[in-house]
């Protein structure tokens, strides 16, 4: 369980998180909804303190995360972001293997859980002496998901994971990440502002306002039966 | 090209002389100006900017005169020379590899730190590799103005293929003057090639397979 208690982060002249409280259950889908702006993605990236917050604690498991030494959480925590970020001078084989060696596996460990997660997310071996420049954007993206497995996490960041793909390679990605997420019951935190991802995908459903104001938290059913308010039902077309 | 034919030895010798005089401040110029553009933070960046182009900005007689002067070293040895190319290939090096670092693609670095590689491994594994293209660039211009640079030591007492020139210059040998010329044309040249090769040869993404 990660858990979030009181947690603000402000920058200079803006408030980007205010008060922010939330559990975030293991072993499900959370999904993190809302416009630009609304501090979904400082949110994400407090987790594995890639952002500091100024006040307030973030737990995972009981544990406070402010004493953990973060260059050795990151290595446990897989990170997908919507622009990949593969390494271009890599193959497909070795920017994941890169990813599971230094997170402590060993060589042949790390070719084990590098060509398994490859496969698991669906990429053939024919292309794992590829490089990503020749591999399409849907394709770049199932990399980068195995990438960010091969560490062998238990949690799974993703921010916009899907937003730079095309609505059809959309859909199969998001299958894809279901079929994963049933195999290997992973703690997900998934950020997006589409809708149709965010029913899709969660299990449980946190649309926030600006600041990161919780305007209602549940299950994809609980939002169709009950939005909230106004500005949900907008934002959900529920 | 008679002259050239009968001096073959003595030819032969200068340009292993202006090759070393050459090669020396230009490999250790490469790391320093590497490291020093990497770990200027923004916040020096402008003001070790203005001091290195500054420097480049000394005639290079003047430096080489000067140089014993200010850190004791033979007037006419080699090492003063050298150490005064070094200085010329950091401040011209310099500004390339600062912006070959700053032109890293930022997803790629944000996504090193947040799957938990150390600032040491992201240099080794991504910016040093991506850096590659630019930094040979940089190196190639380095390369073409060092050995040209390089032949004004021959003034200070370092026998490379500058003396040629002073020679034939003095003895009205035009034929002298071209053959350093032309030896200086070629390994400028021969540099300039090595240089691209090895940029290729590490940059194997770039052509898109492998082989």
């Amino acid at each position: 369980m990660i858990s979030f208690d009181r947690v603000t982060k402000s920058y200079p002249g803006t408030t980007a998180v205010s008060q922010f409280t939330l559990e975030i259950r293991s072993r499900k889908i959370t999904v993190l909804m809302g416009l630009s702006g609304s501090g979904k993605t400082t949110i994400l990236r407090m987790i594995n303190k890639m952002v500091e917050p100024d006040s307030g604690t973030i737990k995972i498991d009981d544990q406070d995360i402010e004493s953990l030494d973060s260059v050795q959480l990151r290595r446990s925590i897989g990170y997908v972001l919507q622009e990949v970020g593969l390494l271009p001078h890599k193959t497909v084989l070795e920017n994941v293997l890169l990813i599971a060696k230094i997170s402590g596996q060993s060589q042949s460990e790390a070719f084990k859980s590098s060509t398994e997660m490859l496969k698991l997310v669906g990429i053939d071996e024919s292309f794992f002496d590829r490089f990503p420049n020749q591999l399409s954007g849907g394709q770049q993206q199932r990399v980068g998901v195995a990438r960010a497995l091969a560490v062998k996490p238990n949690i799974l960041l993703m921010d916009e994971p899907f937003g730079a793909v095309d609505p059809i390679v959309r859909e199969e990605l998001q299958d894809e990440l279901l079929k994963i997420q049933s195999e290997l019951g992973l703690t997900i935190v998934l950020v997006t502002h589409d809708r149709h991802e965010a029913l899709r995908l969660a299990d449980q459903l946190v649309v926030l306002s600006d600041q990161a104001q919780i305007e209602q938290a549940g299950s994809p059913v609980e939002f169709k039966k009950a939005p909230a308010n106004d500005f949900v039902r907008k934002l959900l077309g529920v | 090209m008679n002259w050239a034919l009968n001096n073959l030895e003595l030819v032969f010798q200068l340009t292993l002389t202006h090759l070393l005089v050459s090669l020396l401040p230009l490999v250790i110029g490469f790391f320093v100006a590497v490291i020093l553009a990497r770990v200027t933070s923004n916040r020096f960046a402008p003001s070790v900017t203005g001091a290195l182009g500054a420097v480049y900005a000394i005639p290079s007689l003047a430096l080489f005169v000067t140089l014993p002067v200010l850190i004791g070293t033979d007037f006419t040895g080699p090492v003063n020379v050298i150490i005064a190319l070094t200085i010329y290939v950091v401040s011209a090096m310099f500004f390339s590899a600062r912006d070959a670092f700053a032109s890293l693609p930022k997803p790629t670095l944000e996504f090193a730190q947040a799957q938990g590689l150390s600032s040491w491994q992201r240099f080794i594994h991504v910016e040093l590799p991506l850096a590659i293209p630019g930094l040979i660039a940089g190196a190639r211009v380095a390369a073409a103005s060092t050995v040209s640079m390089a032949s004004i030591g021959a003034v200070v007492g370092v026998r490379n293929l500058g003396y040629l020139f002073l020679d034939g210059f003095q003895r009205k040998i035009t034929e002298e003057v071209l053959t350093g010329l032309l030896a200086i044309f070629a390994i400028a040249v021969l540099l300039d090639l090595a240089l691209w090769l090895l940029g290729r040869a590490l940059t194997p993404w770039q052509r898109g397979t492998r082989v």
